[in-house]
């Protein structure tokens, strides 16, 4: 694990707080993916999503930090009574977890700040789109319709495991997931701005599963017939991933797979191709997706414009 | 050379430093005292040693000399440890690679030179020259042995000089350690026990008792005493060394030391060094896979890979002197440095270290179990973390791990396991060597930190392997992946090939290897990443099986069926690609169809099984030459198109007959599919049975043949497998008219009495008649599916996209003219035609004609187009049938019941109002009725059985046997029936006639049709049974068009048809009968009005 290099933490003390034995404030759980400045408890077996997703008493407790590891302000309650210690520590320990976080939602929304900064610079594309309205349309959404992103409750739980791409979200401590903290507001525009720019960090944050169509459809697209594409979700090597927003499950092309519609514009009963003076694929709208058990029909198509 | 004597230190130091003279070689006489202070200030190196003799200059030599002779002398055994290892040094040097240099000091020699060192102090050693009746040697004339000596050095350094009294002086101060002697390395030289391997301890007594020996039989002795003590020496040293036993000695027989005179015989002995005794080592890698079926980089047999471990002697519990490396090399004698074990045996071995097995750094891709088809996930234990997020590691190897072991053994020998910190996270890779000897693996190690800035793969690149068949059952490997020039990718090894193929952005490469690649070298930006071990396939034990394949090389769709022993059956293929990487799948089944081979031929068998397999082939990434045979799989591939991703400029269709350069690729890619299915299941041998329509002119008989031909020679290379061509029929092919019949007589067992086969297929109809199961006729002619159907369609691109459901037709462009100029459009719409067709006629169809629409009109006159080529290919039989009867072939006068098949066959469905063909439905009757007007035959039972299997005949008959179907199966030996009265240059054919074309023809000058007589009987027939027989579902030809104007048109039609045959050889004419040639132009003409009218 490396040491992230913005945690201003203090010499001696150790890189990620051993975990409280007991709920997080609910602050902390702002980013459900929050990224490296997390704390791994030592020890930790590896986690997979099922774990994170666990009540938090079923965290594996943390060691107790030796003297050294003890900030010195805490020393003095170290010698004293043992619960007053056990609190101070802890206390102790939950600040510097918070700040952590902040300092990573920061880092987070500065990043995103960039990239839409760098957007407004390296889009000329936009420009020269015949139809600017219906291309601009989705970026000006994200402004109009800030549609905050619903939980991703649609995956059944544990079940979807992100990408690798997309990264299988921190470590998140049990507390912080039963924590309701609204995730960050996001509209559907944001997205498909975000998958536009290859935005991976806003991906990582909102995507919720990652889904490939299903052998049965791929045959009955490989026969030419007609019926709605259904997909599934994998945990691994997905081309499309899935986000709800405002209560709609909706499917996004990964980046490589964008970039694929500029060679093959398969009909693969997804989305629909637009011609547009542009130099690369966008996706214009995402599919819309119905729940079908353990699988994802399509219910209406995306849109991707096209060079 | 006389510099370097004033140099040596021939007095011991002197503690404190005592200055020398003003001038160095210059001889001070001091008083007693004075020698007494020297004396005192001696320092040796023996703490307890007391000096009781004065220096001189040969005091270091005297030295020697007294602990030999006096057993008293006080620093005896100090001394002696001293020779000891002196002697050790010039008995072994060879046997540690190293290289000793003598240098001939006659001090009476250098006396005589003026300068102002060497001259003196040779002169002032002379003036001392120690007393010669203790020498072991005499020299003739009685002169003093003390007068020449040799220096000895090694590798630039003094290390002591002849003595003719101990036979070696040790110098006083070695100024290093040699190399691999430990018991140099005090700065002089000690017993070398210790330091040797017990062997080595053997040889080294045996060459002392070998000097010793030699020394005291010496011709030349001097003194018996001092010889006598010598041996004593040696004795001890022996005794020490080996216990008292010895061996034969055995000398070098290259090594020897310059410079060293025959005589005195005591100097000459320690010309030879001992010669190393062979001992079995216990660092040579034992080589289990590769030693069988090598790889390039693979040291030959015979050459042992030896491993240097400086860690060795803590892991094995055995002292370094212990630790034979190779011959007589130990890990000591070696002075733990590998270079030194390959500059001995560089020439005899491989020496590799751990370090040339492991890599400098760890290297991680995203994902957990990232890796496919590769057993490194089940030899790890926990899950290696960056940032939280799981990774799957590379293995960190070096590519030359590849020429030492398999996949298969590392899979064995490796074990990764996460070492989890409070700091950090380490992986461990613990290795297994095998070595020659040892019990139990030597195992090696390398931890390594997990670090983010090695995550070299967010996006896993394809990486595709083909075919996953074991390498004892197969020969040639294609490696297949994204080429980018940051990313992740796949780099080769020496032994592989490697092509490229790009298009705009997107560029591949291909590796191809003799070895099946089970270990995949990783590389980024041209640096080494690590190994992919790929999970080597299963290997067949029950080899030997033959496969028969029957292939049907169509128009459209091309099919195969196999008998491995259990009867002809369609096979689904398993392309056997395996993937590598668990990259994003639509990126990779994009790639792998574009430009390899999909993993999965679809559709699957529940969806309608493939093959058959469209007929098209892929040229993405290559810049086509024209008219150059593309090169598998580079340049071109075949394909799998289907409705929703069809394929654009890229694909080829159609070279069947025309574009033949794409036969080759196609038919060599799906012949190695079929081949590493054959090898997968442990087949041997494969013979291939090859039809090919008679319709095909001579030369491109000649070619497919040829094309077969080299593609068996071709593929027994690449595969491994033993392939031949199948003997039968005409040299290995058979006709598609016979292999057709051949279902039906061998696989279905039906008797070919009196009965026609028509098998209509996408280019041709092949037609063969059969009398008592013999072959009475064949006849290939080229009209079929794509005039019967497809011709019209691509007329009227709207009225095919009314038929069938848009998810068929998406890619088919509205307009006319573009389709019109798509060269992939019968392609597209046989592949259209074939997933459309069942659901069209399960009830769509019906539906369409009987309900009141703006698509019922064209539609039911559409479908009386179809009916009439059908009837137009009814009639040529019956006129066959005539014309046989009238040879006396065909014995009764009766209609032919009929078996018809084919892809184009089916359409004959279409043309029944239940859109299923009956027996004895209109349909049925109206193709009788044709049948027998045209023969002028009488009623009878001439019906018409439809395939059940369709496009599957021909390839299932191939390799059918049953009814021993008889006849001369060779189309040259049949020609075929006119049809109607037809004149070919100054040739005159009547419409019975067969088309017999002199040997001396060269060119078609002329090519005419010289009435409308068939036709318009056909026409007049056609309309005559559709009254007689009151049917109403189809409209007769008079119906459908005004007949004046249609002779017109017709004309016109038929001059031009016969015009594009003018110029060509006859060797490059495609036979088609007159009476074809005459119904192309009808259902052309009919077609056309039919299309311009809606």
């Amino acid at each position: 694990m490396t040491v992230d290099p913005t945690n201003d933490q203090r010499p001696g003390q150790p890189t990620h707080p051993p975990q409280a034995d007991g709920p997080t404030p609910a602050a902390d759980s702002g980013q459900a993916t929050a990224r490296p400045d997390r704390a791994q408890p030592e020890g930790a077996q590896p986690d997979s999503i099922d774990q994170r997703q666990e009540p938090w008493t079923t965290t594996p407790p943390a060691p107790a930090p030796t003297a050294a590891e003890v900030p010195f302000y805490l020393l003095p309650l170290a010698g004293g009574g043992l619960f007053l210690g056990a609190l101070a520590v802890a206390i102790a320990l939950i600040t510097h977890l918070r700040q952590g976080r902040i300092n990573a939602d920061l880092r987070r929304r500065i990043q995103r700040l960039s990239k839409s900064l760098e957007a407004s610079h390296t889009t000329p594309a936009l420009t020269l789109d015949p139809q600017p309205g219906a291309h601009a349309g989705p970026v000006q959404q994200a402004v109009a319709e800030p549609l905050a992103v619903q939980p991703a409750g649609a995956p059944s739980p544990g079940n979807p495991a992100l990408p690798p791409w997309i990264g299988s979200g921190d470590p998140a401590p049990a507390a912080e997931a039963a924590t309701p903290v609204a995730p960050p507001t996001i509209s559907k525009a944001g997205l498909i701005q975000a998958v536009n720019l290859g935005d991976r960090q806003t991906i990582r944050e909102h995507c919720s599963a990652q889904l490939n169509i299903t052998k049965d459809s791929e045959n009955a697209l490989a026969i030419g017939r007609s019926q709605p594409t259904q997909l599934e979700e994998v945990a691994g090597g997905g081309s499309y991933w899935l986000a709800t927003v405002a209560g709609q499950a909706l499917l996004f092309p990964t980046d490589i797979t964008l970039r694929g519609f500029l060679s093959v514009q398969p009909n693969k009963g997804l989305y629909r191709y637009e011609n547009q003076v542009i130099s690369k694929p966008q996706l214009m709208e995402p599919a819309l997706l119905r729940r079908d058990g353990d699988r994802w029909t399509v219910e209406s198509l995306g849109r991707v414009a096209i060079p | 050379m006389a510099q370097d004597i004033v140099n040596h230190s021939w007095f011991p130091k002197t503690e404190p430093p005592l200055s020398g003279g003003a001038e160095s070689g210059t001889w001070q006489g001091r008083d007693r005292q004075s020698l007494g202070t020297i004396a005192r200030s001696l320092v040796y190196e023996v703490a307890d040693a007391k000096v009781n003799s004065l220096p001189s200059p040969w005091s270091r030599a005297l030295q020697f000399e007294q602990a030999v002779l006096n057993t008293r002398y006080p620093t005896r055994e100090a001394l002696l440890e001293e020779l000891f290892g002196g002697m050790a040094c010039l008995g072994l040097w060879e046997m540690f690679g190293l290289r000793i240099d003598a240098q001939r000091v006659a001090l009476l020699e250098q006396m005589d030179l003026q300068d102002d060192a060497v001259g003196p102090f040779s002169r002032s050693l002379a003036s001392s020259i120690p007393d010669p009746s203790t020498a072991i040697s005499r020299l003739p004339e009685n002169r003093n042995p003390w007068e020449v000596i040799y220096v000895f050095s090694l590798e630039g350094s003094v290390i002591g000089f002849s003595s003719p009294s101990t036979l070696f002086c040790p110098a006083v101060h070695l100024p290093k350690p040699i190399r691999g002697m430990g018991w140099s390395g005090e700065g002089k030289f000690s017993s070398p026990l210790e330091f040797l391997s017990t062997p080595q301890r053997q040889t080294l007594a045996d060459w002392f008792s070998h000097v010793r020996n030699g020394m005291l039989n010496a011709r030349d002795l001097n003194s018996q005493t001092t010889a006598g003590q010598m041996a004593g020496v040696f004795d001890l040293w022996i005794n020490r060394l080996s216990g008292g036993r010895l061996g034969t000695p055995t000398l070098s027989n290259g090594g020897q030391i310059a410079n060293l005179p025959a005589n005195p015989v005591a100097v000459a002995l320690l010309a030879r060094p001992a010669k190393g005794s062979i001992s079995a080592s216990q660092a040579t890698l034992d080589l289990g896979d590769r030693e069988q079926v090598p790889v390039a980089e693979t040291p030959p047999v015979g050459k042992p890979v030896v491993l240097v471990d400086p860690d060795m002697p803590n892991k094995l519990g055995v002292r370094a002197a212990d630790i034979c490396l190779y011959k007589s090399a130990t890990l000591e004698a070696i002075g733990f440095d590998p270079a030194q074990l390959e500059r001995q045996y560089g020439q005899e071995i491989e020496v590799i270290t751990p370090d040339d097995l492991f890599l400098d750094e760890l290297y991680l891709v995203a994902g957990e179990e990232a890796l496919m088809h590769s057993w490194l996930g089940s030899r790890l234990e926990g899950v290696p973390l960056v940032n939280g997020d799981p990774v799957t590691p590379l293995l960190p190897l070096k590519p030359k791990v590849r020429a030492l072991f398999s996949s298969r053994e590392l899979q064995e020998r490796c074990e990764l396991r996460v070492l989890q910190t409070s700091v950090s996270s380490q992986l461990e890779l613990r290795l297994s060597l095998p070595l020659v000897g040892l019990r139990q693996a030597y195992v090696i190690s390398r931890t390594y930190p997990l670090k983010e800035q090695n995550l070299v793969a967010e996006d896993l690149p394809v990486i595709s392997l083909w075919p996953y068949v074991s390498d004892r059952q197969w020969s040639l490997y294609y490696l297949f992946c994204e080429d980018t020039s940051h990313g992740l990718t796949v780099d080769g090894f020496g032994d592989y090939d490697r092509k490229f193929g790009r298009d705009g952005q997107q560029a591949v490469k291909y590796f191809t290897s003799r070895h099946f690649p089970d270990l995949v070298r990783m590389s980024e930006r041209g640096q080494d990443r690590g190994l992919l071990p790929v999970t080597p396939p299963p290997t067949r034990t029950d080899q030997g099986m033959n496969w028969r394949v029957g292939i049907d090389f169509g128009t459209s769709f091309t099919n195969f069926f196999v008998d491995d022993g259990g009867g002809p059956r369609r096979l689904q293929l398993d392309t056997r690609v395996v993937s590598l990487t668990l990259s994003q799948k639509d990126q990779r089944q994009r790639l792998l169809h574009q430009y390899f081979i999909p993993e999965e031929m679809v559709p699957t068998a529940d969806y309608g099984g493939n093959p058959p397999t469209a007929t098209a082939i892929s040229l993405r990434g290559w810049q086509e030459v024209l008219g150059q045979v593309p090169e598998l799989f580079h340049e071109a591939r075949l394909r799998v198109p289907s409705p929703g991703e069809f394929g654009g400029s890229e694909l080829r269709t159609g070279f069947k007959w025309e574009q033949l350069q794409y036969q080759k690729p196609f038919l060599k890619e799906l012949a190695l599919l079929i081949s590493a299915n054959a090898a997968a299941s442990g087949a041997r041998d494969i013979s291939w049975s090859v039809s090919y329509p008679s319709a095909f002119s001579n030369n491109e008989l000649a070619r497919y043949r040829r094309v077969w031909t080299e593609l068996c020679d071709e593929l027994t290379t690449l595969t491994g497998l033993s392939q031949v061509l199948h003997q039968q029929g005409e040299a290995g092919l058979q006709t598609e008219a016979v292999a057709f019949a051949s279902y039906f007589g061998n696989h279905q067992s039906r008797q070919m009495v009196h009965t026609s086969c028509m098998d209509v297929g996408g280019g041709t109809t092949d037609i063969s008649i059969w009398q008592e199961n013999r072959l009475i006729h064949q006849v290939s002619i080229p009209y079929a599916g794509r005039d019967i159907c497809s011709k019209l369609l691509q007329l009227k691109p709207s009225f095919l996209k009314s038929l069938f459901p848009p998810s068929l037709t998406a890619d088919i462009n509205d307009d006319e003219a573009r389709a019109r100029q798509d060269r992939n459009f019968n392609s597209r719409l046989d592949n259209i035609m074939r997933y459309g067709s069942s659901e069209l006629l399960a009830g769509r169809l019906d539906m369409l004609v009987n309900q009141t629409s703006p698509l019922q009109e064209p539609l039911q006159q559409f479908l009386s187009l179809i009916a009439i080529s059908f009837g137009g290919l009814y009639h040529y039989l019956g006129r066959v049938h005539q014309v046989l009867r009238d040879e006396g072939k065909l014995a009764r006068q009766t209609p032919t019941p009929v078996y018809l098949g084919g892809n184009g066959g089916r359409l004959i469905n279409w043309m029944d109002g239940a859109s299923t063909f009956q027996k004895g439905g209109d349909p049925d009757r109206l193709m009788e009725l044709l049948q027998v007007k045209a023969a002028g035959c009488a009623m009878g039972s001439g019906s018409t059985t439809l395939s059940e299997a369709y496009k599957d005949e021909t390839a299932c008959g191939l390799i059918s046997t049953g009814v021993n179907l008889k006849g001369a199966f060779d189309p040259r030996d049949d020609v075929m029936v006119c049809g109607a009265n037809l004149q070919i240059n100054t040739l005159s054919f009547r419409a019975n006639d067969r088309v017999i074309l002199p040997h001396q023809l060269r060119r078609i000058e002329s090519y005419e049709l010289k009435d409308l007589e068939a036709i318009k009987t056909f026409v007049e027939d056609y309309d005559t049974s559709i009254a007689e027989l009151r049917i109403r579902s189809l409209v007769p030809i008079r119906q459908l068009c005004d007949l004046d104007q249609l002779w017109g048109d017709l004309e016109t039609e038929v001059r031009s048809l016969c015009l594009a045959k003018v110029g060509k050889e006859p060797s490059d004419l495609e036979p088609e009968p007159g009476f074809v040639l005459g119904l192309r132009a009808l259902t052309n003409c009919l077609g056309r009005q039919w299309a311009e009218r809606f």
